[in-house]
């Protein structure tokens, strides 16, 4: 497999000794230095790079060696190959300390841009500034015959990337000048084909064609780099280069000018000449070089723009022209972002094209930079442009979710916006439900994203409904998956069956009108926070069919991380009221959740431990829910299904039940609780259990123990029951029923447990003190394994055992 | 602006096959970063395989998502240039810090037993980079070849990124992405 004998080369190269390598690079060096370095040669370069190349440690190359590789890098006879692979083995090896090249004394442009390479992979601000300059230098003069400048071109998008302070504003200036003629003038005839050479060959050929459209249609106006042609001049290379790298030579140089050489020359910058100036253009007469820039670079992305609804002759033409709409107008909103004066033209043209392709799938992604343009400059122009967010948000991630990059790029669209979600009535709060069908789709590589972005979904009146939607995620998937393949179906199987009867598969049920309204609420592209959802608990067991697919599981391991954001956000501004809802609800959807263990597992885990948040944050709701608690913890079988949750409820009771936290905890309560969670004991300690009784992890037989010893210890006439109770679980610990089901670690635990516990009861104003800590403390008592033994073996440990009480 | 370009073996699921990068090309590292020489070059090699690393999880939580097997079993690079159209891709970003000190967003195509990724800064027109990519690979793909016992054995062309044929728009589009 090529894998596998790719992964043997690398080790080879890897496990190379010093010595084999000195003497292979010394045959090299041999090679190199001989008459005409050959094929042999050219080998031993690429098995050179490879093997200093495939490990991340250095490898001692000798320093002549290495000064041998330059020389030869620089040495005009060294053939095109050899200097390509000299360079490469110096890159690798960067930094160097040992480099002596220089790119000052080079002139042809090829080798500059090779040395350039090497120059730049050394890390170091000077050495950028030194190639700077001399690409400038180069680029300012007339260059020989055979040399082109378009070598050079990239070399300085890097430097300007590397070290935009590089270059002084006088350079910036000149070069802005050339780009600016490149950009608008290049060439409109197709470039010769290199002449074939020979002697009887005819140095006469054929005039040379115009350039053309996408379509076919012979281009009328400037060349572009969606202009076709057989061949390409020299100035048209330079076109498509200045275009590539525009973007970011207006962000370094087109505004302010803070990125130069010369920081003392600010005076004068921030003079409003904008308007002035763009009246000058439209005069025709000549413009500085930054702003004449502005205005070419302008002139061509509207070409583009226009270019882009020619129906292109090659199919994959049309993407790159969609990719150049989209460069297009995020340079639009630059140029407008620096000279306001160019809103105008802007807008009226950006909304025309949004007209266009608003309705074409195809061109969704370039929705994204249009909408961003409105989104900074509408104010300016008091544009309604809130049909545009309309349809951004309502419609396209309904349709397009299924479509990987443009999701990436919605979301990050979101997050670069993310002040748009503050306010609770616009579009983009509203269409939250939409977002996450990107998340459900597309687990992977968006649930880092969104764990960015659910901070600016939440508040207080969007809280219940994205805890539903977070629970419901992995559904999501399931019925976005229906949704796709009913709509592949073909028009004849649309009609769906009968509605009379019951659904057979869920895409019959996906129109059946039992479950469309399910359907529709679960894919709704707006908040609505009216909606009961227990209605959905016959679409998700519908959908259970779908929990195995690879989607649905991936989205639902996204969840827990997730949930317990959500818990961390909602408590910085959940006040009594909403942590109460969430609370019932919390206990209500423990039931409701979409069948896949291990999600149900993870989900627990956190809803269990952020129920114990909420408690804390909240003690009274003990009291406020004393209904709905006693429910839950009275159910036998909360403890088998939801173990973390139930464990973690009753130690909250335990916790919070009690008049310091809230005066309307009275004793009648307590002892309500008290016998509910003692039956519940009862029933799992039972010394013959039957087929019918749950086996209980230990955990939850520790805490009951726990919760009723402080209950009783603060209503006191409650402890001879609670005494009795723990005395009886040594019998529990050691009958053989149990011994089978529990493991002799656990069960010890227990019964160490119950002997402390017993033992602080003996000391009823001790226990008191234990188990009621003044409220400031508490934040310390938030594992149930974990600091109540502690507490509980200290004072043990300090009073004197009673005689008879400690096990043997 | 990229930053690099990665080409990389996936390897299997967790316990197969590690990931492997093949071949890395970054294009000048922004200065001013520790100075170190060794260390640096040592840093900038653990980035690229952080890097690799996570388009070798993320291809392969792809796979498994569309339902496909996870490793290809393909005994032979083909001989033409095949159409990279429907082959498996994605973006992803990786927080600053984590690995480069900036937030970078990978843009990553998956061939064959291989994957092909391009590291690039925030504001980077990833449609094009997503293009070039997949105009690029294939004939990549026609340069790579193993020659009997020796090394892998690269052609120039992986080196310089050149591929002189003037009348390709797809050229225009690596030149517009503007590497090297």
């Amino acid at each position: 497999m090529f894998t596998a004998a790719a992964e043997s080369f690398l080790r080879q190269a890897r496990e190379s000794q010093e010595e084999e390598l000195r003497r292979f690079a010394a045959r090299v060096s041999a090679l190199l230095q001989g008459p005409e370095p050959g094929p042999e040669a050219v080998d031993g370069l690429q098995r050179l790079h490879l093997t200093v190349a495939a490990t991340k440690y250095p490898r001692k190359l000798d320093g002549k060696f290495v000064e041998l590789l330059q020389t030869v890098l620089c040495s005009p006879k060294s053939p095109e190959q050899i200097q390509v692979l000299c360079a490469a083995i110096l890159r690798e090896m960067s930094p160097c300390n040992d480099l002596i090249l220089s790119c000052d004394e080079i002139q042809d442009t090829k080798l500059l841009s090779l040395v350039s390479s090497v120059l730049l992979a050394q890390e170091n601000k000077g050495e950028v500034a030194a190639v700077g300059q001399r690409v400038v230098k180069v680029l300012g003069r007339r260059l020989p015959e055979g040399q082109s400048a378009r070598f050079l071109l990239p070399v300085l998008a890097n430097v300007i990337r590397l070290s935009p302070e590089s270059l002084t504003e006088e350079q910036t200036s000149a070069v802005s000048k050339k780009l600016a003629d490149w950009l608008r003038y290049a060439s409109t005839q197709q470039g010769m084909a290199q002449p074939s050479g020979g002697f009887f060959s005819s140095p006469r050929t054929k005039q040379p064609a115009p350039v053309t459209e996408m379509d076919g249609a012979v281009a009328t106006d400037f060349f572009t780099v969606l202009s076709v042609a057989q061949h390409y001049t020299q100035d048209q290379w330079l076109n498509v280069q200045t275009f590539s790298m525009l973007r970011n030579w207006l962000l370094c140089y087109g505004g302010k000018e803070l990125n130069t050489l010369n920081p003392d020359d600010t005076a004068g910058m921030d003079r409003p000449v904008t308007s002035v100036v763009s009246a000058v253009a439209r005069a025709g007469q000549l413009l500085p070089p930054r702003e004449r820039l502005r205005d070419k670079a302008f002139e061509y992305c509207q070409r583009l723009i226009e270019q882009s609804s020619r129906r292109p002759l090659k199919k994959d033409d049309g993407d790159l022209q969609k990719a150049c709409v989209i460069e297009a107008v995020t340079i639009m909103d630059i140029i407008c972002k620096q000279d306001s004066s160019y809103v105008c033209r802007a807008v009226s043209f950006l909304k025309i094209l949004h007209s266009r392709i608003c309705g074409d799938a195809s061109y969704a992604r370039a929705l994204l930079p249009i909408a961003q343009f409105f989104l900074n400059h509408s104010k300016l122009t008091a544009v309604d442009s809130d049909a545009i967010y309309k349809h951004l948000f309502t419609d396209i991630p309904a349709q397009l979710f299924h479509n990987p990059s443009l999701a990436f790029e919605f979301v990050q669209f979101c997050k670069d916006n993310s002040q748009l979600f503050t306010d609770s009535s616009s579009i983009f709060r509203q269409s939250f439900p939409n977002l996450f069908k990107f998340l459900a789709w597309n687990s992977p590589p968006l649930i880092s994203e969104f764990v960015d972005l659910l901070p600016f979904l939440l508040d207080p009146g969007t809280t219940i409904e994205i805890f539903h939607l977070l629970l419901d995620l992995p559904c999501l998937t399931a019925a976005l998956d229906i949704q796709l393949r009913a709509a592949a179906l073909p028009a004849s199987e649309k009609a769906g069956g009968d509605p009379a009867g019951k659904p057979g598969t869920c895409l019959e049920a996906f129109r059946h009108p039992l479950y469309k309204s399910m359907f529709q609420h679960l894919l709704r592209a707006k908040s609505a926070p009216q909606d009961a959802p227990e209605s959905l608990v016959p679409l998700r067991l519908l959908l259970g069919s779908l929990a195995g697919s690879p989607r649905v599981v991936q989205c639902a391991e996204t969840v827990p991380v997730l949930l317990e954001l959500f818990f961390r956000v909602v408590a910085e501004f959940a006040d009594g009221s909403l942590i109460n809802q969430l609370v019932v609800l919390l206990l209500q959807r423990s039931d409701q959740l979409y069948e896949i263990p291990a999600f149900k597992e993870d989900v627990y885990r956190v809803l269990g431990s952020q129920l114990a948040m909420l408690c804390g944050l909240r003690p009274a709701l003990v009291v406020e829910l004393s209904t709905e608690i006693l429910e839950f913890s009275g159910a036998v079988s909360n403890i088998q299904s939801k173990e973390a949750i139930f464990t973690h409820m009753v130690w909250a009771v335990g916790e919070y039940l009690s008049v310091s936290y809230d005066r309307r905890c009275t004793v009648e309560q307590i002892a309500r609780f008290f016998e509910s969670l003692e039956a519940v004991l009862f029933e799992i300690t039972q010394l013959r259990p039957q087929a019918s009784t749950p086996s209980c992890a230990p955990r939850a037989i520790s805490v009951l123990m726990a919760t009723l010893t402080k209950l009783a210890a603060r209503s006191q006439d409650l402890i001879p029951r609670v005494s009795m109770f723990l005395s009886k679980m040594r019998t529990f610990v050691q009958s053989p029923a149990v011994t089978s089901v529990y493991c002799e670690e656990d069960l010890e635990e227990i019964l160490i447990r119950a002997t402390e516990l017993m033992n602080l009861l003996k000391m009823p104003s001790v226990a008191q003190f234990v188990f009621t800590p003044p409220v400031a403390s508490t934040r310390f008592q938030k594992e149930v394994n974990d600091s109540l033994p502690l507490a509980l073996r200290m004072v043990t440990q300090l009073l004197e055992p009673a005689p008879g009480s400690m096990p043997v | 602006m990229v930053r690099a370009f990665v080409l990389l073996a996936p390897g299997g699921p967790a316990g197969h096959a590690p990931c492997r990068v093949l071949y890395a090309r970054t294009f000048g590292t922004p200065p001013g970063t520790v100075p170190g020489g060794s260390r640096q070059r040592l840093r900038r090699k653990e980035q690229l395989l952080v890097v690799a690393r996570q388009v070798a999880s993320q291809c392969q939580l792809l796979q498994s998502s569309l339902g496909h097997p996870s490793s290809p079993q393909l005994p032979q690079l083909p001989d033409e240039p095949m159409s990279l159209q429907d082959a498996p891709g994605g973006l992803f970003q990786l927080p600053p810090g984590d690995p480069f000190p900036e937030r970078v967003t990978v843009v990553w195509l998956s061939v064959l037993a291989l994957a092909f990724a391009l590291v690039c800064e925030p504001q980077e027109n990833l449609s094009l980079a997503e293009i070039t990519l997949r105009r690029l690979a294939p004939r990549l793909l026609l340069s790579l070849r193993l020659l009997g016992p020796g090394f892998l054995h690269c052609f120039p062309a992986l080196h310089s990124g050149t591929t002189p044929r003037a009348h390709d728009s797809e050229w225009r589009l690596h030149v517009a992405v503007n590497g090297h």
